[in-house]
Parts: C-alpha cells; structure tokens; sequence
C-alpha cells in the first residue's frame, strides 16, 4: 500500500452517494420551479385564495418547467456527445 | 436510478437523508416566502412599520404562497407519474 499501488484508485460515488445526490437535485430544481413559477403566475395580493388565472398559470407553469428540464438535460447530453466524438477524432487524427 | 437497486439498509439511510432534507427544505421555503412576499408587497420606504396596506398584502400573499406550493406539489407528483409510466411503456415495447 503506497503512492504507487495500482489498485488505489478513488472509488467514485457510492449508489448510496448517486441516490442521495438524484434527491437533493431533485429537491433543488422543485424549489426553483415553485420560486419561478410563484413570481411569474401570483402577481395581484388582494385575495388569500388563488384565482382560476392562477391556478391555471401554475399548472402550465409547472409541466412547462418539467419539460424544459427534461428537453435542456436531453440537449446537453446531445452536445457532450457530439464533443466527444470530436476530441476522439482529433486524437486519432493526431497519431499514435 | 432505481432505488430497488439498493439494499435495505441503503433504503433506510437514504429515507433517514429524505427526512433531513424535508426539514433543510421546509426552512428554505419559508426564506423563499418571505422574500418573495417583502418583495411583491413593500416598496415604499416612508415608514420603518408594516403599513395596513402591506400587512394585507403580506398575509394574503403567504396565504397564496402556502395554496400555491400544494398545488405545484400535486403538479410535480402527477408529471413524475405520467414520466415513469411513459418510460416504463416505452422500456416494454
């Protein structure tokens, strides 16, 4: 066991760790939908109930959110893709 | 990521991390509110006490705030329902 030794390599999370992290972005990003969406869609403070606007405002509101989410995360993995094929063929390209 | 992949143990743990983060949570959305109800509903700077005005505004829009994040709440949990169940449609086919 020292600096060298081939099999201590960092580990990486644990599916405890991945699990733990897949709730705390999904925490994250519910928060800053309700935030996002309240100061959009709740504008007029004269009543303490949600008018029928709002409530439909919320609604679209928040299944526009999700689906931005999910569109975002898709293109995201879409360019990482497509930049690692690019490095890829940059390296080959270079020689060995 | 599926949960059943962890053990019981991880289960329990990662419940006992859930119950941590709905209180964190719970603080967070309180801040959140005030913010949010200071900003929509104290703008003059006449006074340093709450005006009646403000007072209303203030209690009208925690109340909102409380209806509106259930709603939103209701929301999320029916989209994550229909996602999973588009997904494991797809995963079928």
């Amino acid at each position: 066991m020292g600096w060298f030794d081939d099999d201590a390599k960092p580990k990486g999370p644990s599916r405890l760790e991945v699990a733990r992290l897949e709730v705390e972005m999904m925490s994250d990003m519910y928060q800053k939908m309700v935030d996002t969406c309240f100061s959009k869609c709740i504008v007029n403070m004269k009543e303490d109930s949600l008018s029928v606007g709002e409530m439909s405002c919320t609604d679209r509101c928040a299944f526009k959110y999700l689906s931005s989410q999910e569109a975002v995360g898709n293109r995201i993995k879409e360019i990482e893709a497509e930049m690692v094929q690019q490095s890829d063929k940059a390296k080959q390209m270079m020689g060995p | 990521m599926d949960l059943n992949a962890l053990s019981e143990r991880e289960k329990l743990e990662l419940m006992e991390y859930l119950d941590n983060i709905q209180v964190h949570d719970s603080n967070r959305n309180f801040c959140e509110i005030v913010n949010q109800c200071f900003e929509k509903c104290s703008y003059k700077f006449k006074t340093k006490n709450i005006e009646n005005k403000e007072a209303l505004c203030l209690q009208n829009c925690a109340a909102k705030f409380t209806k509106f994040n259930i709603r939103m709440n209701h929301r999320f949990e029916e989209y994550q329902r229909e996602r999973h169940s588009e997904i494991t449609e797809q995963t079928k086919t």
